[in-house]
């Protein structure tokens, strides 16, 4: 069987068990703090999350074909760290670590190692951190990159919970001082920040794609005036709207995928989020006003999606932070550089 | 599910990418005469001398067989041309439209005759065509049009008036939409066949329109008992409406809807320099930088699709709404960046870029259907 039918049948498997086991009282039950981990459970037993680790015995799938995967998560707004899993387990594989059980949470943040062996800074927010039997970052040390990795146990004492919009179990981690459970240089293809960020962008494209299927149906049945709202040449141009950003995030998302596969350093993250991140602002406006009061309230399930588009735009970097990253690219390397990098 | 929208990543093969060094030297070479007032015209800058040395390269009509001068290249190398031409913002006017629309219209539907008269002369870059499909009471909602064409002894008379028509005044032939068969009271859609009119035929009368540029690009044609010979007659006769909208894929998702206003950038980086301390402007920069790598990646999937065979209407509607935004934002955004002046002064290539590209970007989202229509597209494919 060939590598993208591995990946198209597990994407297609994580569709058919996140539909049969998320829904509005389950994503209710995580974000109260109630919900159970019987799902990941269930994600274990697939092995999904082991899928994009290198190595001989790894399956060693590439961004390209776990763009799915992502997305699936991103339509469910599923209640998982599977996204962070699946990338943690693939840093790990490259650095030549041992892979714990259970799912991992990652660093976005500058992170030292001293001379003594004890890693320097904070990071100020961790999604899932609360959950993770392990947690991973790049820390330097001289001209050196580490991936390293703390023990989930170890941090309790450091970390402070966070109510975050997205309300998964977050939270942040003063790090300054504590020694890494383990440690390996590491030659990722892109910086945790870049990664994530491309993550992010895939499971935006993919709530994306399930808010504007929500909206065109409530738009469909929902009448005034006599008629479906959706007869209403207003609604039918806002919805076109927010069918093209995420339309537009999905290509993006895809195209950083594919530069991410050829390890090139690449634009690709930077254009992947500041294009997600606006699809994310513009579809969630454009879905609200669609469903106006009742899109609002803790009863339908709207939000369950929107407030993970609003967290999701602003984590690795919102739209203005990396169109400022990708612009000062630009200008840096002047007037000549700018037709052939983009057909480059 | 609603509409899924069939977008991956497409990269140009080794192959055609083999092309682009010798096409961006050629364009470089040329560039040196063009005025920033010209290169803001972009694909309608018409310059004939151009059109010639293209087609002397093989770059016009290269998709299409041997045996009427073209070269059977894939359609990926044609993109290259296309794509390296438009960067620069070149005059390719006067061989646009024929290498877009009317050639491969002509090669899929046209009689034998048709195809060794007219595809040849394209191929050289010596025929120069327009499109005749509004008229005064026809815009937008285009099946409405009245001017129509009847059978006669040995042919075809036609009566009417076209208008928005660009560049009919330099062109050598129309392909125009004319009634044939039912009014409009049996569908509009019905009942509309496409001719190819020589342009020098007796009653025909062209009156360029003043654009609020100062400049006629797009004009009024009477039509006054027109006579045209059986020949005249293009594809299935009184289904010229089909015929037309088979083209729009290919009209809506081509890099001419996402770079018309690309030659500002290099332009506005050069006066901008190197060292920007201004996180504002790398902001901006960086957006547009964005979209238009995204919008790339649109365009090449598209493109990708159509040699597959796919008729994705609905993504080239999408990119379409897209680029012509982009194109509409991008003059005004770098006039405020760079705080440059939108005026005509010789020389000073990014102001007269500027002062063009500010007066005619609101027909960007007009030209090839208004961003309504492609609205109302898109939302007919999400089942609204």
């Amino acid at each position: 069987m060939s590598e993208l039918n591995i990946a198209e049948l597990l994407a297609d498997q994580l569709e058919k068990l996140l539909a049969a086991e998320v829904s509005a009282e389950s994503l209710a039950a995580l974000e109260n703090g109630t919900g159970n981990r019987a799902l990941w459970q269930h994600i274990e037993a697939m092995g999904v999350a082991d899928v994009m680790c290198t190595g001989a015995e790894a399956a060693g799938l590439g961004w390209q074909e776990c763009a799915e995967l992502f997305r699936v998560l991103g339509r469910h707004a599923a209640p998982l760290p599977l996204a962070e899993t699946l990338l943690g387990r693939r840093l790990l594989s490259q650095a030549g670590l041992a892979i714990p059980e259970g799912p991992l949470a990652l660093v976005d943040a500058d992170i030292s190692l001293d001379d003594a062996g004890c890693l320097q800074g904070a990071a100020d927010m961790i999604s899932w951190a609360p959950w993770a039997t392990a947690i991973l970052g790049i820390a330097r040390r001289g001209a050196e990159t580490l991936l390293f990795s703390v023990a989930g146990t170890a941090v309790s004492a450091a970390a402070t919970e966070l109510h975050s919009l997205e309300r998964a179990p977050t939270a942040a981690i003063d790090f300054s001082g504590m020694t890494p459970q383990a440690q390996a240089p590491i030659a990722a293809e892109a910086s945790i920040r870049e990664q994530l960020a491309v993550v992010r962008a895939l499971l935006i494209s993919g709530a994306c794609d399930k808010v504007v299927e929500l909206a065109v149906e409530y738009a469909n049945t929902r009448k005034q005036f006599g008629k479906p709202i959706g007869k209403f040449q207003a609604l039918q141009h806002q919805l076109a709207e927010a069918s093209c950003r995420a339309a537009a995030a999905e290509m993006a998302a895809k195209y950083a995928c594919r530069e991410l596969d050829q390890k090139q350093p690449s634009t690709g993250a930077a254009v992947a989020k500041y294009t997600a991140s606006v699809a994310a602002r513009e579809v969630s406006r454009i879905a609200h006003q669609v469903f106006g009061a009742i899109g609002i309230t803790d009863e339908h399930e709207l939000h369950y999606f929107t407030r993970r588009l609003w967290q999701w735009r602003v984590d690795a970097g919102n739209e203005r932070y990396w169109s400022g990253q990708l612009g000062a690219r630009v200008l840096a390397a002047g007037s000549a550089q700018l037709w052939p990098s983009l057909t480059a | 599910m609603t509409a899924a929208y069939r977008f991956s990543p497409y990269a140009v093969p080794p192959q055609a990418e083999a092309l682009r060094a010798e096409v961006r030297e050629f364009v470089q070479a040329e560039a040196s005469h063009w005025s920033g007032w010209q290169i803001a015209h972009s694909w309608t800058g018409f310059d004939r001398q151009l059109s010639r040395k293209l087609g002397e390269r093989g770059w016009i009509g290269m998709t299409w067989p041997k045996r009427y001068g073209g070269h059977e290249r894939s359609a990926m190398e044609r993109y290259v041309v296309l794509e390296e031409l438009l960067a620069a913002g070149a005059p390719v006017g006067a061989h646009w439209v024929a290498d877009r629309q009317s050639g491969p219209l002509i090669l899929r539907l046209g009689s034998e005759a048709q195809k060794a008269k007219y595809l040849p002369a394209i191929c050289r870059g010596e025929a120069a065509f327009c499109i005749g499909l509004s008229e005064p009471d026809a815009g937008s909602d285009l099946a409405s049009l009245r001017s129509k064409a009847e059978r006669v002894e040995g042919g075809w008379r036609l009566n009417g008036r076209k208008i928005w028509t660009t560049y009919a005044q330099d062109c050598d032939v129309m392909i125009g939409l004319f009634r044939t068969g039912f009014s409009e009271a049996h569908g509009k859609h019905k009942g509309l066949s496409q001719f190819l009119i020589d342009l020098q035929t007796p009653g025909i009368e062209i009156n360029p329109i003043r654009d609020l540029t100062g400049e006629s690009h797009f004009n009024e044609i009477v039509f006054d008992d027109v006579l045209l010979g059986e020949d005249a007659l293009m594809g299935v006769e009184n289904d010229g409406w089909a015929q037309a909208n088979a083209e729009l894929a290919f009209e809506r998702s081509g890099p001419d809807r996402y770079l018309s206003s690309f030659p500002l950038l290099p332009l506005a980086l050069a006066q901008l320099g190197q060292a920007v301390d201004d996180p504002s402007i790398a902001r901006d920069i960086g957006a547009l930088v964005a979209e238009l790598t995204v919008l790339r990646q649109m365009s090449l999937s598209i493109q990708n699709q159509l040699e597959s065979g796919a008729t994705p209407l609905q993504e080239a509607a999408i990119t379409k709404l897209l680029g012509t935004g982009l194109e509409q934002r991008m003059p005004g955004l770098i006039a405020d960046i760079v705080e440059a002046q939108p005026l005509r002064r010789r020389g000073d290539k990014l102001s007269e870029a500027l002062a063009y590209l500010i007066q005619v970007e609101p027909s960007f989202s007009l030209r090839g259907g208004t961003n309504e229509i492609m609205k109302m597209i898109i939302a007919r494919g999400m089942g609204l």
